[in-house]
């Protein structure tokens, strides 16, 4: 399952942040994160503040995308960069403050250490974090039941975005069935269908400066079906062999 | 059909057929894309020419109006469209996507050259 050959060192890892109009705050999560002795490299998908030039006044790698692109092809623009800089693992999290920079060794470590593929922060597991909006945690449960009831992976907290993941995750990340649009608790089912170990870790997460894109009512009840339909796509999407296994 | 309708279907077909060609000659539409919007005109424009067939048609899939036949084959053309511009769109977001990406990490890696020639230029210098 694991590389055995990885686990006699430390890994070598890479923070991943997708950025669009973070100025406030991207700043002080690099300074964070750089005193804790990580790389970094920010993702700017094209913004219309001067998220670029804080990313690169405070020392991180920069990725600028010439349109906008949404999320998910940020964060595989990352995954791209991680692999073609030859990095062990990677950790994924947002740039507006909500994911504490201070997590970021746990779930390295809960990686390492439990030697899984792909480790999930769970906000619900840590006093100390946000309390998540009741229709907010209505939706996860959903995700979590349809994740439990299809793959039998339980998860708690499968809209986290705060991951940590193994190069083996990255490569299939990276491929064309990485769900780009919307990578949510779908991704964690082709995970789970492609074998890869999963689990959660308890992580501390604040409440998001930025404007949700949960907004209004038709948002949330497009999004949940947008998932619900994928999850469901993908119980039948082809999967490729994994590269380790060969 | 009436005259009426005959005339207001020639005026449609004319005025589609102009309106893709001006788009052609502005190069504002792909020739692959045109040729659809001129066969569609075209068919517009023969009408007239070809209903005794259409009336046959309808007649055989139970359509008596030839009007109605026209809105129904309409409707089902226009579906098999959206579900080909749905096709084209996703393949051309796939593209868009493999574009940023790549000038994301190759500027990237320029600017990472760039500096590290100039060090080259300041240690030989």
């Amino acid at each position: 399952m694991v590389d055995s050959k990885t686990e006699a060192k430390p890994m070598h890892c890479l923070v991943i942040i997708p950025a669009y109009n973070e100025a406030e705050n991207i700043g002080e999560v690099i300074d964070k994160l750089h005193k804790q002795g990580f790389d970094v490299v920010v993702i700017d998908d094209h913004s219309a503040d001067n998220t670029s030039k804080i990313v690169e006044q405070h020392g991180a790698t920069l990725l600028k995308h010439c349109s906008n692109m949404g999320y998910g092809v940020a964060l595989q623009t990352g995954y791209r960069y991680a692999i073609q800089q030859k990095y062990e693992c990677v950790v994924q999290m947002d740039g507006d403050g909500q994911h504490s920079p201070e997590f970021v060794k746990t779930l390295v470590d809960t990686l390492y250490e439990k030697q899984v593929d792909l480790v999930i922060g769970n906000r619900h597991m840590m006093v100390g974090s946000y309390k998540v909006p009741k229709h907010r945690r209505a939706g996860q449960k959903l995700f979590s039941t349809l994740l439990q009831m299809f793959s039998g992976l339980k998860i708690d907290d499968p809209t986290s975005g705060f991951q940590a993941l193994r190069l083996n995750v990255l490569k299939f990340y990276v491929s064309d069935l990485y769900p780009d649009d919307f990578p949510d608790a779908n991704i964690l089912l082709l995970c789970r269908r492609m074998g890869f170990k999963v689990i959660e870790t308890p992580v501390v997460m604040h409440e998001s400066s930025g404007v949700s894109m949960h907004r209004g009512f038709w948002r949330p009840v497009f999004y949940v079906t947008l998932i619900i339909f994928s999850i469901l796509v993908g119980l039948f999407t082809k999967l490729p062999k994994r590269e380790d296994e060969n | 059909m009436t005259p009426k309708q005959y005339i207001l279907l020639v005026v449609l077909g004319l005025l589609l057929l102009a309106l893709v060609t001006t788009l052609i000659q502005k190069n504002r539409i792909r020739i692959r894309y045109s040729i659809l919007w001129v066969a569609i005109s075209l068919f517009f424009l023969t009408i007239p020419l070809f209903l005794n067939y259409y009336i046959a048609i309808g007649e055989f899939i139970g359509i008596i109006n030839p009007i109605s036949l026209f809105f129904f084959g309409a409707t089902i053309g226009l579906f098999l469209l959206s579900l080909q511009f749905t096709l084209a769109l996703s393949v051309a977001f796939n593209q868009r996507k493999a574009t940023v990406q790549q000038t994301a990490l190759l500027e990237e890696r320029i600017e990472k050259l760039e500096k590290q020639l100039a060090n080259q230029q300041q240690n030989n210098n």
